[in-house]
């Protein structure tokens, strides 16, 4: 049952997520969306470091959440929402739309390379969650603004 | 009436020269340079350690790409954008036709080849704290790589910050020198300290700068304000308001991944830092992190 608990947590943080995408601002929802990416990424982390125990489950939940979040991720980024609510959005998103886009993509191909091969354990999974990493760096370096 | 006029154009003349003396680019000499057998791979080492290609490959190169080092980027910096030199091995284009001795004083004294003082946008007030012999396993290297024949912008900050000799002044008045190892720092703190402090210039944006832009060294890796004038550089000694929390396998699997502990990636510059410090071996990555677990914690 306990490792169940997760998959519930993750079912209702999206469910609660897909609620609030009717009402809030985009600047709101994209920021919640990569919080999210974060914590999947912290728990897929923990175990390549050695923090916790390597489950293939809990590594292809995070995964999953991950694909999904990034998939709806561009589409947050409407002419109007460059600024306000604390967004780190940086103005090359806009002017590079398509380069940005890629980065997501990119994304998205990576952690399915990395669900495909979790189930193989933690020496496979490895070297696709560093690749994942570089995806990440790659696009935080020219499209996200440094903390203020 | 006359004879003031000339006291005082004595006065200014004497002044002048003075200035133009004490402004004078400080160089190396042929002699200076030791007499040493390039080792190239040590010289990969220091040009991924270094951070060459953060400036001078293409602007968000990666991988291969980034061993073309056509520059073309644009930096700001306070003064103004500089368009960042072709240091290829191309002997019209690039650097391909500079003396060891050229390279060495560009490195380390921060003069080019025709004696100009360079503007610190190139980080030589941090190579400065290079070796000499590192200095020819570095070029060793420089020259394996591929040629590129794209001309430099003309150009650059327009008069009269086009004017270097000033810098002179500041070179000699105004930049402090680089700290030292931590008192009783043991090889790998030192190894550390060495690949921080003169490679890696983590102190260029780490450290904040005062009203002349000069490091303020009582405030070393403390962070501060952004030199590009967005945002907050990071705290990174090992403080409270640093990274004292963090293990110091925490900073190497930074250094290597780009995450935090938190597994935040980290971006902007420190994006293109982390692509050049996973490839350095990871020895050199725990080097740095005993080094920043030893510096003093400031707030």
């Amino acid at each position: 049952m306990t490792s169940f608990r997760p998959l519930v947590v993750i079912l209702f943080a999206t469910a609660g997520l897909t609620a609030a995408i009717a009402q809030e601002a985009p600047q709101v929802t994209r920021g919640e969306l990569m919080e999210e990416i974060g914590k999947s990424t912290q728990v897929l982390g923990k175990m390549v470091k050695g923090e916790q125990a390597y489950e293939a489950e809990t590594a292809v939940e995070a995964l999953t959440t991950i694909i999904d979040d990034i998939g709806e991720f561009t589409a947050l980024f409407p002419e109007g929402s460059e600024t306000g609510h604390e967004t780190r959005a940086l103005p090359a998103i806009w002017e590079k739309k398509s380069e940005f886009e890629q980065h997501a993509q990119d994304l998205q191909d990576a952690a399915m390379k990395a669900r495909e091969v979790a189930p193989a354990g933690k020496e496979a999974f490895a070297p696709a969650f560093q690749e994942m990493g570089k995806v990440c760096g790659a696009c935080h370096e020219d499209f996200r603004a440094k903390k203020s | 009436m006359k004879r003031a006029f000339l006291a005082l154009l004595v006065v200014a003349l004497a002044a002048a020269g003075i200035l133009w003396w004490l402004s004078a680019p400080q160089i190396l000499t042929a002699r200076d340079i030791p007499g040493h057998a390039p080792d190239v791979d040590n010289g990969r080492v220091l040009f991924n350690a270094g951070g060459c290609a953060s400036c001078h490959a293409a602007a968000g190169a990666s991988d291969d790409a980034r061993l073309v080092l056509s520059g073309g980027q644009l930096l700001p910096t306070p003064l103004g954008a500089i368009s960042v030199p072709n240091i290829s091995p191309d002997p019209t284009h690039g650097i391909g036709n500079w003396s060891m001795l050229d390279f060495a004083n560009a490195l380390t004294e921060g003069v080019s080849p025709e004696g100009k003082h360079y503007v610190p946008a190139f980080p030589w007030t941090s190579y400065r704290g290079m070796t000499l012999t590192d200095v020819i396993d570095l070029k060793a290297f420089l020259d394996t790589l591929p040629r590129s024949d794209r001309a430099n912008d003309a150009g650059g900050l327009p008069f009269p910050l086009s004017f270097r000799r000033p810098i002179g002044l500041w070179k000699r008045f105004l930049l402090p020198d680089l700290p030292a190892a931590p008192a009783g720092a043991d090889a790998t703190v030192q190894r550390g300290h060495y690949l921080t402090v003169a490679l890696g210039h983590c102190g260029e944006c780490h450290t904040p700068r005062n009203f002349v832009f000069a490091p303020e060294m009582s405030r070393w890796l403390a962070g501060g304000p952004s030199p590009d004038g967005d945002g907050q550089v990071p705290n990174i000694t090992p403080s409270p308001d640093g990274i004292g929390e963090w293990s110091a396998s925490d900073i190497a699997y930074l250094l290597e991944s780009g995450f935090t502990p938190e597994f935040d990636s980290v971006g902007g510059e420190m994006g293109s830092v982390v692509k050049n410090w996973a490839q350095v071996p990871a020895a050199d990555r725990e080097a740095v992190a005993a080094y920043l677990k030893a510096i003093p914690a400031l707030p």
